[in-house]
């Protein structure tokens, strides 16, 4: 405008003595520029599609709102399932086995397997106090609990872990095959960034004449082998990512009419009070095959909305072909990457006709704003008007049918 | 080691020497309520290679309640491995009668009649008698 080029220097300084403008003014007269006006509407109508599709596509806050935690499932051989950052009690996790007391559960007998790991040196010391040298290196170690006949033996696992700093922490439970049958449960466990310490002990009734114990236990480490009576505890250390797996064994069941269909047993126990949940970040089940790298874009993820409100895994139970556990809190799911999506929001407005409209015409209006700024209309200047030229005949005769709106024009 | 129904089983010192009067102190404590409960003193020992595990001695505890704690004494006696310890070869008969050895606390509780449904835990610690 000629008139604030008068008023305002090239970089925006007031010019001594020039007319001041008010602020208002200047605002006005900037958003009266078509260019800025043309700004917003791309900017409003970008917000606005945005909006839209956000309504449509609402990621989920709660995993309540989904059925894929209630329960998740893992498949036997094919799937493992991972718990990131994992927490039982404050700033621990630890879980294990312990024959249930009640009358109804089912006895079991649980053996242990460990792909590469260690004897504590407490265990070492022990077995030596008893003149038996085990070998304190690592190694395959494996851990079988039988019971003599006529009597009973129980194995209690205690896995307590510790954390390795600057490492990421995770939990991996997995089931490599089937169990044999409905008398079989198995699990595999591996813990990243976490060291696990394994606490197996070995007791049960004695012989009513002898005195002896009914529990046989053999303990390999490597090649080395050693049978005991049980209740002399065996602790083993186990890096982080080294495998190990727990196998069930019901103990007073015939051995005929077995089936595989049996159901998922709560056979761990979580933290300190033994109870059937603990906390975690971000849990996913993954195809067992998948690259660490592939498993964020192939698989089902839960991530907690905050650090310090982690999701809550609940019933972790044991089946013969899969595991299955529920998860509950705030957070959001993905599946093969794609976030799971609450109900259709604008589909729902669309069941009341009102606020249909009511929102139909908004978008019509919307619309229509933005059309007049990119298309506007030329402004519409008042007609000239011009009077009929006069015809002869009209002079002779005709004057008084010409209308008041003639006499007006010709004065 | 801890258990479902009996957990916080402890047995000290490390040593005694009943010749001198020394006792050993056991200590428990109780999740649920039993009405039976059992305490076994168990002696390990490694024989021929095989590490062994037979019961030397017990004492009957009564019943208790929920998160109820009970403790006591033990001599460090052996009853020679039962009734009838006659089974076993010479060589263990003389170890479960000998009065030294390395041992340990089973408790072991029902929660009905001594028949039914039971629970047990061990101490941790050893209690070498001299």
């Amino acid at each position: 405008m000629p008139g604030q080029e008068r008023i305002s220097s090239p970089a925006g300084q007031r010019v001594p003595g020039a007319p001041r403008t008010s602020f208002w003014a200047m605002q006005a007269e900037f958003y009266h520029r078509l260019k800025v006006q043309r700004s917003i509407v791309v900017m409003v109508l970008a917000v606005a599609a945005y909006l839209q599709y956000y309504l449509v596509n609402v990621p989920i806050a709660d995993l309540s709102q989904t059925t894929k935690f209630s329960p998740a499932t893992v498949k036997a051989a094919e799937q493992v399932v991972s718990f990131k950052n994992p927490e039982t009690d404050a700033g621990s996790f630890e879980l294990g086995f312990d024959q249930p007391a009640e009358s109804q559960k089912q006895r079991m007998v649980v053996d242990a397997y460990f792909d590469q790991a260690s004897l504590s040196d407490e265990t070492v010391h022990k077995l030596a106090s008893l003149g038996v040298h085990a070998p304190p290196d690592a190694a395959a170690i494996s851990y079988l609990t039988a019971a003599v006949a006529n009597g009973s033996c129980t194995t209690a696992v205690q896995v307590q872990t510790s954390g390795i700093s600057g490492q990421a922490r995770a939990a991996e439970f997995s089931q490599s095959e089937l169990a044999p049958s409905d008398r079989h449960r198995l699990l595999e466990v591996r813990m990243k960034g976490l060291d696990s310490t394994v606490t197996l002990s070995s007791q049960g009734t004695f012989d009513a004449i002898s005195s002896a114990s009914s529990c046989k236990v053999t303990l390999r480490v490597g090649n080395w082998q050693q049978i005991t009576g049980g209740f002399v505890p065996v602790v083993v250390k186990v890096p982080a990512g080294s495998g190990y797996r727990l196998r069930w064994e019901a103990a007073d069941i015939q051995p005929s009419g077995w089936n595989t269909g049996g159901p998922a047993l709560p056979l761990l126990a979580f933290g300190r009070g033994h109870r059937q949940s603990f906390r975690v970040e971000e849990i996913g089940v993954y195809a067992a095959q998948a690259a660490e790298r592939n498993r964020a874009h192939d698989g089902l993820v839960a991530q907690s909305e905050h650090k310090d409100a982690p999701l809550t895994v609940d019933s972790l139970m044991i089946g013969t072909d899969h595991l299955q556990f529920g998860v509950s809190g705030k957070g959001r799911v993905l599946e093969n990457g794609s976030a799971i999506v609450t109900v259709n929001f604008l589909e729902t407005i669309n069941k009341y006709p009102l606020i249909a409209a009511l929102f139909g015409a908004a978008n019509l209006g919307l619309l229509n704003w933005a059309k007049s700024r990119f298309f506007p209309q030329p402004r519409t200047t008042p007609a000239e008007v011009v009077p009929f030229p006069k015809e002869d005949g009209m002079k002779n005769g005709v004057e008084d049918e010409v209308g008041p709106e003639d006499k007006a024009a010709r004065g | 080691m801890g258990s479902i129904g009996i957990d916080q089983v402890t047995f000290s010192p490390a040593e005694i020497r009943p010749a001198r009067g020394e006792r050993a102190h056991y200590m428990f404590h109780s999740i649920s309520d039993f009405k039976n409960v059992e305490v076994n003193f168990v002696r390990v020992a490694n024989d021929h290679g095989q590490i062994i595990a037979a019961r030397i001695g017990k004492k009957l505890a009564g019943s208790i309640a929920k998160n109820e704690a009970k403790n006591g004494d033990w001599d460090g006696k052996s009853d020679g491995g039962g009734k009838d310890a006659e089974v076993y070869p010479p060589e263990l008969q003389q170890w479960l009668k000998s009065p030294t050895g390395q041992h340990l606390v089973q408790v072991r509780a029902w929660y009905g009649a001594k028949d039914g449904d039971w629970a047990t835990a061990l101490s941790e610690e050893f209690v070498t008698v001299e």
